[in-house]
């Protein structure tokens, strides 16, 4: 991982926001595209575009690393398509699931804490390497309402072993840690201290609601303060290369998400 | 538990894919059902951005209608929302209603413009057009769109 470029900070790429990316392409240090929602040739052309104007990273949502049953190769040969044509420096997904048994779950499911779900996601991580030949793989935490039966690790012990035995980087999302900490209460910061943060190459941020008696990460808010400051602590203690502002929905106006791009900028630089 | 019987039964539990109670013990109940209701929420939402007619046209059933076409349909695919969306507004147009056929018509003539649907469920059901569209658009204003062929083809509407 040491040899990865660096980008500094920059946003979630989405299309209503795609002249504004263009004009703002000097403030922005990459943007970050779901393959997912590339459909077919015009999309391809659209990104090829875009990256002439700015670094494109790559981060996926819908492999289903963890999966039990496998990856799916018709998703791993559209990944491979858009990496292609992208040639991004590196390719990020979640250790999560998404799939079981034929049906799409249509969200990010947390894999239990022990030792077949570390092997499962590493085998499935070996067979993505396959369609993504020399592209470093990283790994992102996510966020979960419930913690499923069989736990024989923590959380932060379950992430090790997965990126150790994956050998993937980590892309940590502190707004996933904000969120997780305060729905299961614990320390973010004995937390972020356990993982191994010298694999930590891109940081997501966001911003999320109070809903039904928990904190949802929602990514249609600003990053709330809490994760600002996750971000000053995690930044001179991590290689970081690239933080993300991540919005779904409720999209900005696009110089409100640029002030939180410049904010993460700042802190990236006060840490060098 | 094995992994594989796990997430089956966690699927199944969080989209209620399927008739059976799934096994899903030494898990919260509520934590399930708050994260199935969630899930809703969201489809909910990316459903309401694909078909704003049928959002509009629905007015404050709009929420409870969705939730019944949920219950009914698991969507897939690498588009997985506009599976859903696409769903949703063909149901609608083969309903009653002809003021929400009509809206749910015009939405999918959008989707349609910029997507095809296979019939057969998988990564790829949803698929950018590639083949030529001409369809009739009645909302706000009746105009007829038409689409060229190849992708990325041009779009031209005519008021009529």
């Amino acid at each position: 991982m040491a040899e990865l470029p660096c980008f500094g900070a920059g946003v979630s790429f989405r299309s209503a926001w795609r002249w504004e990316v263009v004009r703002h392409r000097a403030e922005l240090g990459a943007v970050e595209q779901i393959p997912e929602d590339v459909a077919g040739p015009a999309g391809l052309r659209d990104l090829k575009l875009l990256r002439t104007a700015v670094p494109v990273l790559l981060h996926g949502i819908g492999l289903s690393l963890g999966s039990a049953e496998g990856l799916d190769p018709e998703r791993v040969r559209h990944i491979a398509r858009v990496a292609e044509a992208v040639e991004p420096p590196w390719f990020s997904e979640h250790i999560a699931f998404t799939r079981a048994g034929g049906v799409e779950i249509g969200h990010l499911a947390p894999l239990p804490f022990h030792r077949e779900a570390v092997a499962t996601l590493a085998a499935n991580a070996a067979t993505l390497r396959k369609a993504l030949p020399g592209l470093p793989l990283l790994l992102e935490n996510i966020a979960y309402s419930f913690v499923l039966p069989g736990a024989t690790m923590s959380e932060a012990e379950f992430v090790r072993a997965v990126l150790e035995e994956a050998d993937a980087g980590l892309l940590l999302d502190l707004e996933n840690v904000h969120a997780n900490s305060r729905n299961h209460c614990y320390d973010p910061l004995e937390y972020l201290e356990s993982l191994p943060l010298e694999r930590a190459v891109e940081v997501h941020l966001a911003g999320g609601v109070f809903r039904d008696g928990e904190y949802a990460d929602t990514h249609t808010r600003p990053v709330p303060e809490a994760s600002w400051a996750l971000l000053e602590w995690l930044a001179p203690r991590a290689p970081l290369r690239a933080v993300i502002i991540e919005r779904d929905d409720d999209l900005p106006p696009f110089p409100e998400l640029l002030a939180e791009v410049r904010r993460a900028q700042e802190i990236l630089n006060a840490a060098r | 538990m094995q992994l594989a019987d796990l997430q089956k039964s966690l699927a199944a539990g969080l989209t209620g894919s399927t008739g059976d109670d799934p096994d899903l013990e030494g898990l919260s109940e509520d934590a399930v059902e708050r994260t199935r209701r969630a899930l809703i929420a969201k489809r909910r939402q990316a459903a309401a951005h694909l078909l704003p007619r049928l959002r509009a046209a629905l007015g404050s059933v709009w929420a409870e209608c969705f939730s019944d076409h949920a219950e009914d349909y698991a969507p897939c695919g690498l588009l997985y929302h506009v599976d859903d969306a696409w769903e949703l507004a063909e149901a609608v147009t083969r309903g009653p209603d002809r003021h929400l056929a009509i809206a749910a018509h015009d939405d999918l003539v959008f989707l349609r413009l910029r997507y095809a649907r296979a019939r057969k469920s998988g990564a790829h059901r949803i698929q950018e057009r590639r083949a030529p569209l001409v369809a009739l658009v009645r909302m706000p204003i009746r105009h007829l769109v038409v689409r060229m062929p190849g992708s990325g083809a041009r779009v031209w509407s005519v008021r009529i």
